[in-house]
């Protein structure tokens, strides 16, 4: 495992456990678009109290690369695995309205 | 008077036999200035007569009849950030005058008082002329009396005596002077270092005659140097192979205290460094002096591993020479950003690395024995020493301010949620963080983590897999036995004890005492099959 990936994948199965989707089922349309785990989680953790971003999961985006949806929060929700936010033009919409699966937006 | 002529007569006959006698084979080494002397600076004249006469010498206060002209040489004297006692200018008639009216080089060999110049063929070793910069040589001459500190021994100011239980070491009125670690009559009592030194000096004997390597508390202050002695630099027997650069001696446990720093001609100052030579440019003097040994290269035998070719890669940058470390910095360094061998490292207490699960991390490795660090529970408190790795690391990346981005280190992410200190890894790692990797804390997650690799944490995150190269079960009698490190979290204490992978027999736990953790050996005792 190289590049962007590497030093997570000194602990973290990307291969047969992430890429496989054994801890969320969107983990591997990710990877596969080729964002880095940095994108979506923080190497360090979130602190307490974290509005709208839930904290949990260590899900804290990067705002370099992911947008708010129109006029809502940038947002994760662990309990439906959806978020709120719009990355390359490409919308996600949180929990109400579900996950939004590639090809929702204009891509890239 | 006349009755007294015979006498002083005879006292000046006994006191050049005396000499005579100290100049007898090659005691006086290369002090012997004389034509048929191994000085390297030669002169017709008896050998005592260079330093001492009985008439007519120097008009100053001295007991030693001093003949050489004294220099009037204004020093530059040693100093440092961490020097308890502050240096002066060396009294005219003081021992170590008398010994700088040669070595400081600015008075000719052989310019006595009662003979004038004495025609003398051949030069002093560049390395015995110490000019008039003395910053590069230990203190003497202290300002009086001498004030008490926890890395000194503390009869220096009680009683004004060293601890070398020769008596070879001495204050001389009360006072560091040359004479306190040099002999100028014998050259050899330590027939390695062959330095006039006044005992043998292999294994820091001379250093720690006032350097203390014992517990001590002075003004708050816990002696740096207290774990001295069980040190890997105190024990190493491995040879140091390029003597000009080391001590004279033949191990690193031998040279002790020298393999690092040098009493004399010390390029770096405070601290005698030692350093390599050629210096390394754009390298601090401390970092310098570790990489000395720990490059891999040939300065040791056997060669250890090379630290110093982890820094070729993407890692800490040097100090650029505004913020150089200095023992005498604040453990939160505040603006001050800078991270060297020495900000994690203790030479004084480093013990060898033999293994890298025990200690389990965070524990400090062996390595870092002895390393300051700041507490991750408030982020500010000063742990002497820091039990756990990260504790260092908070040194700069908690609390402190003036952290800062470097483009050096790569693509920084810009997070949708920052904090107010969005550098302080404090509040996105301790305790009250919402999520986090397990660093400060065990993991406490109810979240399962299936993605971990087989051999990282079981998935409770706190009990580690019994490592692969102990699976297999040690036989003694008709009982096999496995064993591993658990770390036991103190908040659930025994109940969240795993029992080793494929134990089915009984399991004991034998606790172990490290710092800050409370961990436990595990062992399964398994009815062999027969």
């Amino acid at each position: 495992m190289n590049g962007p990936y590497a030093m997570c994948g000194k602990c973290h199965d990307l291969q047969s456990q992430v890429n496989n989707n054994t801890s969320w089922n969107q983990h591997s349309l990710h990877i596969n678009d080729g964002f880095s785990c940095s994108v979506c989680h923080t190497a360090h953790g979130m602190t307490a109290g974290t509005a709208n971003v839930t904290g949990e999961r260590m899900l804290n985006f990067d705002v370099n690369v992911v947008a708010p949806n129109g006029s809502a929060a940038i947002t994760y929700d662990r309990a439906t695995n959806t978020c709120s936010l719009t990355c390359h033009g490409h919308a996600h919409t949180s929990a109400a309205a579900g996950l939004q699966l590639r090809g929702a937006g204009p891509k890239r | 008077m006349k009755r007294w002529l015979p006498i002083l007569g005879l006292l000046v006959l006994a006191m050049v036999c005396v000499g005579r006698a100290q100049v007898s084979g090659d005691v006086l080494g290369s002090h012997n200035l004389s034509l048929s002397g191994s000085s390297p600076v030669k002169g017709a004249l008896d050998p005592c007569l260079f330093c001492h006469v009985p008439h007519s010498g120097v008009q100053t206060t001295n007991p030693a009849l001093w003949s050489q002209t004294l220099s009037t040489q204004t020093y530059k004297t040693y100093t440092s950030t961490t020097l308890h006692n502050s240096t002066l200018q060396p009294m005219l008639g003081a021992d170590s005058s008398l010994c700088l009216s040669c070595h400081d080089g600015t008075v000719a060999v052989g310019q006595t008082v009662p003979f004038g110049q004495i025609n003398m063929t051949g030069n002093m070793y560049p390395a015995d002329k110490f000019g008039s910069d003395l910053q590069g040589s230990h203190p003497f001459s202290l300002k009086l009396p001498m004030v008490d500190a926890a890395d000194m021994v503390a009869s220096l100011t009680t009683s004004h005596t060293t601890a070398d239980p020769t008596g070879a070491v001495k204050l001389i009125n009360n006072d560091v002077e040359c004479t306190s670690c040099h002999t100028p009559h014998a050259q050899m009592v330590d027939q390695v270092s062959k330095n006039f030194l006044v005992r043998d000096s292999s294994n820091g004997q001379l250093c720690l005659a006032c350097h203390e390597v014992n517990p001590r508390l002075v003004n708050g202050q816990s002696n740096p140097l207290a774990q001295w002695s069980g040190s890997i630099h105190a024990t190493s027997g491995n040879a140091i192979a390029n003597a000009p650069l080391m001590g004279s001696y033949s191990t690193v446990a031998q040279n002790a205290c020298i393999s690092c720093h040098m009493p004399h001609n010390s390029a770096a100052g405070p601290r005698l460094l030692r350093g390599p030579q050629p210096s390394i440019p754009n390298m601090d003097a401390a970092t310098q002096n570790c990489i000395t040994c720990h490059n891999g290269g040939s300065n040791i035998s056997p060669a250890i591993p090379n630290v110093y070719a982890e820094f070729s890669k993407i890692a800490h940058p040097y100090p650029s020479g505004v913020n150089a470390h200095d023992p005498a910095e604040t453990a939160l360094l505040n603006n001050n950003r800078h991270a060297t061998c020495v900000d994690c490292h203790s030479p004084h207490a480093s013990l060898a690395v033999s293994s890298f699960t025990s200690p389990l991390p965070p524990a400090v490795r062996p390595s870092q024995n002895g390393s300051i660090g700041i507490s991750a529970t408030d982020g500010t408190t000063v742990l002497t020493p820091a039990a756990n790795q990260f504790e260092t690391c908070l040194r700069c990346h908690g609390s402190s301010t003036g952290k800062q981005t470097l483009t050096v280190f790569g693509y920084l992410p810009l997070r949708a949620i920052l904090g107010s200190d969005a550098l302080s890894l404090l509040p996105q790692m301790n305790t009250t963080a919402a999520s986090s990797h397990p660093v400060m804390h065990d993991r406490t997650s109810p979240l399962s983590q299936p993605s971990l690799l087989g051999f990282m944490l079981n998935q409770d995150g706190k009990t580690q897999r019994l490592p692969q190269q102990r699976r297999q079960p040690r036989v003694r009698g008709d009982r096999a036995q496995w064993s591993a490190w658990f770390e036991v979290d103190p908040s659930a204490g025994a109940a969240v004890r795993i029992q080793p992978d494929r134990c089915s027999g009984t399991v004991d736990y034998e606790s172990v005492s490290q710092p800050g953790f409370q961990r436990e050996w595990a062992v399964c005792h398994v009815r062999q099959v027969s």
